[in-house]
């Protein structure tokens, strides 16, 4: 904890922010400190160590930890980026298409405070406080109706080429207007040898009537952390479909926080998570049925080689008197080595009665039926495995509906698979 | 074309196959019947190379190569066929994309060039035409959710696209109505040659009269205890099996 308290003496210090948010980030660090660090004891933290994260001594990115970035196809997806390189936002290399209005944090804290601060419940979370502590980079977007439907916007949170573990905690904000429909893609990228972490925080705030397509991709570094919490909220007739791919970092959790809070609330998220090695991923998913009238979905797929490991946790929970719900919940797990490790708990909290609610779980590994069909037919065995490697994972990918970035996902899922392959 | 020469086989350590001689010669289609249990599957199995059959003694033959060293996907690339009693459910990948997959892997195998989305479509087309298969089906994920009688109509579009030498159609008209035998035995008929070979499973004798067996083989227990022409299926179909059992143990 002290480590943490001399990085967080230094952001202040350095800082010519408002009062306001001075205080807002003492606050919230003076909260974290009571909170501290997850224990496993803790129902929502049971099965993830954060030793790495604790002990890792990592320091806040400073003006130093940015290297020059020329190198377009480091940008991988070609869709408008907005970028950030080590935690620094490269306004010169980012471009957002009409319809968007892009804010830095500090600019939209000034118009309005609630802008940065409104549209989530941080509760005792150790790392959304923190991520408010600590907030160094972001962004603020703002979608209106003149948005085209068939575009995307990618906020790009790229790390690389790092002498020293650093942190960072950004921030993304995302308000769509009456109307708007949006495509806005999170990703997260980086390598290199060097640890490091990043603790994220992104609210997506959906209004009557919008509708918001939410792609989150990870895939850090082998030696990163990423931590991430995400706070939707659904009012009446808002639509959400939220769709990740996390393939990357030693260590990854995802806390995902839905609030369907009106009449006709329409909210899907799925995940496709890869882990191979040692890697360790984590989703927590809260699905709150608020209003009555409002449907949800999830399916989440995990696909665990070597000695990984997974955890899914997902709870929909239906508020007394939200009648007429209609929530679905499924995790299903492929299990490529003996040595990898899922736990999956899904979870349903009713306190109405005129509600449908179904969730079901599975766990195993590759069927050997479908694996002889498959080479009784041709197919050598890893490129059989291949195949139904990804028929289990199309069911996910096939959710991005945004064409350019399906094919995005599925050419880290193609390279996630030679990897494996390779040993 | 393939010959077994005293064949035993066992799962789990209990004798299924308990030496089985057959010799199937170019040109030719040969009937299995037999009671339920009696290792017809088994013996389809083995020769497709599932490993769970373990082959305690005896030999194999398929084009004067032995069969039984070869990996189960260079049998099928070397012209091995097998349709299945159960076909697998391969969940989220789609016929076409499977289709084409192992089509090209066949051609590549034979130094033929490969064939892109284009022409394999036009290919796939003419071969769903002849089992009377709509085009729906390409998309949809391979077996999953197919009926009984779909999913065996779908292991004969399957023979009808990978061009082998030696198939072996494990109850291929079982659960079938009775057009979509016809129709399975029409692909069967179009697909004989004089340089291939067909093995067909059976417990009725409807399916043959429309193919024309050279030679029908009785499995019983492990053992092939009769075979005879084509009348023997019939002398089944009105007796069964009790008659055979009785005069084997005689
Ligand atoms: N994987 C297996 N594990 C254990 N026993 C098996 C296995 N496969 C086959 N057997 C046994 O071997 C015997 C022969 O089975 P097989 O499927 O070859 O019979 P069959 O002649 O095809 O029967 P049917 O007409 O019912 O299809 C049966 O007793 C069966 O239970
Ligand atoms: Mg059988």
């Amino acid at each position: 904890m002290q480590h943490f308290e001399e990085q967080f003496a230094a952001l202040s210090g350095t800082d010519h922010e408002p009062p306001s948010l001075q205080q807002l980030r003492q606050t919230a660090f003076d909260q974290f400190k009571e909170i501290g660090f997850p224990q496993q004891s803790w129902e929502a933290w049971r099965f993830t160590n954060l030793k790495s994260v604790e002990r890792g001594r990592f320091r806040l990115a400073a003006a130093k930890d940015l290297p020059t970035i020329s190198d377009e196809a480091a940008i991988g997806l070609q869709i408008p980026t907005l970028l950030f390189v080590n935690g620094h936002y490269q306004p010169n290399l980012s471009k957002a298409p009409a319809g968007v209005t892009v804010s830095t944090l500090l600019e939209s804290y000034s118009e309005d405070a609630a802008l940065v601060t409104n549209g989530y419940d941080a509760g005792r979370s150790p790392f959304a406080v923190l991520n408010t502590a600590m907030m160094n980079s972001g962004l603020h977007l703002r979608f209106t109706e003149e948005f085209s439907s068939d575009s995307a916007v990618r906020f790009l949170y790229l790390t690389t080429k790092l002498s020293e573990p650093i942190m960072n905690h950004p921030r993304l904000v995302v308000d769509l207007a009456d109307g708007a429909q949006a495509t806005i893609v999170e990703e997260y990228r980086g390598d290199g040898e060097q640890p490091y972490w990043n603790n994220a925080l992104t609210v997506l705030r959906a209004s009557t009537n919008s509708q918001l397509n939410h792609v989150r991709i990870q895939h850090e570094a082998a030696s990163a952390s990423n931590l991430g919490a995400t706070f939707y909220q659904a009012p009446a007739d808002s639509a959400i479909h939220g769709t990740y791919l996390s393939a990357g970092s030693a260590l990854h959790r995802h806390d995902v926080n839905v609030v369907l809070s009106g009449e006709g609330a329409d909210v899907t998220v799925n995940g496709l998570c890869l882990t191979r090695e040692t890697e360790h991923a984590d989703h927590n998913i809260i699905m709150d049925h608020v209003s009555e009238h409002v449907t949800s979905r999830m399916l989440f797929k995990y696909i665990l080689a070597d000695r990984s490991s997974g955890v899914f946790n997902g709870r929909a929970v239906v508020r007394q008197d939200a009648q007429k719900i209609d929530a679905n919940q499924t995790n299903n797990n492929l299990l490529l080595s003996n040595d990898a490790l899922m736990n999956s708990n899904p979870q349903l909290e009713i306190y109405a009665d005129d509600v449908r609610c179904t969730h079901g779980s599975t766990t195993g590994q590759i069927s050997d039926d479908a694996l002889f069909y498959l080479r009784s037919r041709g197919l050598d065995t890893a490129s059989a495995k291949a195949l139904l490697i990804n028929g289990f994972a199309n069911e996910v990918v096939e959710e991005i509906k945004d064409d350019t970035v399906q094919a995005y996902a599925r050419d880290i899922l193609e390279s996630w698979l030679e990897g494996v392959n390779r040993g | 074309m393939l010959e077994i020469k005293n064949l035993r086989v066992t799962v789990e350590e209990k004798p299924i196959l308990k030496g089985i001689d057959l010799k199937v010669n170019a040109g030719e289609l040969h009937a299995i019947m037999g009671p339920n249990g009696s290792g017809k599957s088994t013996l389809a199995h083995v020769i497709a190379g599932r490993e769970i059959y373990e082959v305690a003694e005896g030999e194999i033959t398929y084009n004067g190569k032995d069969l039984l060293d070869m990996d189960p996907d260079e049998r099928a690339l070397e012209g091995v066929f097998m349709s299945y009693q159960y076909p697998a459910v391969i969940p989220g990948v789609n016929l076409a994309y499977f289709m084409k997959a192992a089509a090209n892997a066949v051609r590549k195998h034979r130094g033929e060039p490969e064939m892109d989305a284009v022409d394999f479509l036009s290919f796939i087309k003419e071969k769903l035409a002849e089992v009377e298969m709509d085009e729906a089906y390409l998309k949809r994920a391979v077996n999953d959710g197919f009926s009984g009688g779909e999913k065996k109509r779908n292991e004969i579009l399957q023979m009808l696209t990978l061009d082998p030498s030696l198939a072996v159609l494990d109850e291929t008209d079982s659960g079938l109505d009775i057009d979509a035998v016809r129709i399975v035995a029409d692909g069967v008929n179009k697909f004989r040659r004089d340089d291939r070979a067909v093995v067909v499973i059976t417990h009725y004798q409807r399916i043959l009269q429309y193919m024309d067996p050279d030679v029908v083989h009785v499995l019983m227990d492990g053992r092939i205890i009769r075979s005879g022409g084509k009348n023997l299926a019939h002398e089944l179909e009105e007796k069964g099996y009790s008659w055979l059992r009785e005069e084997a143990a005689a």
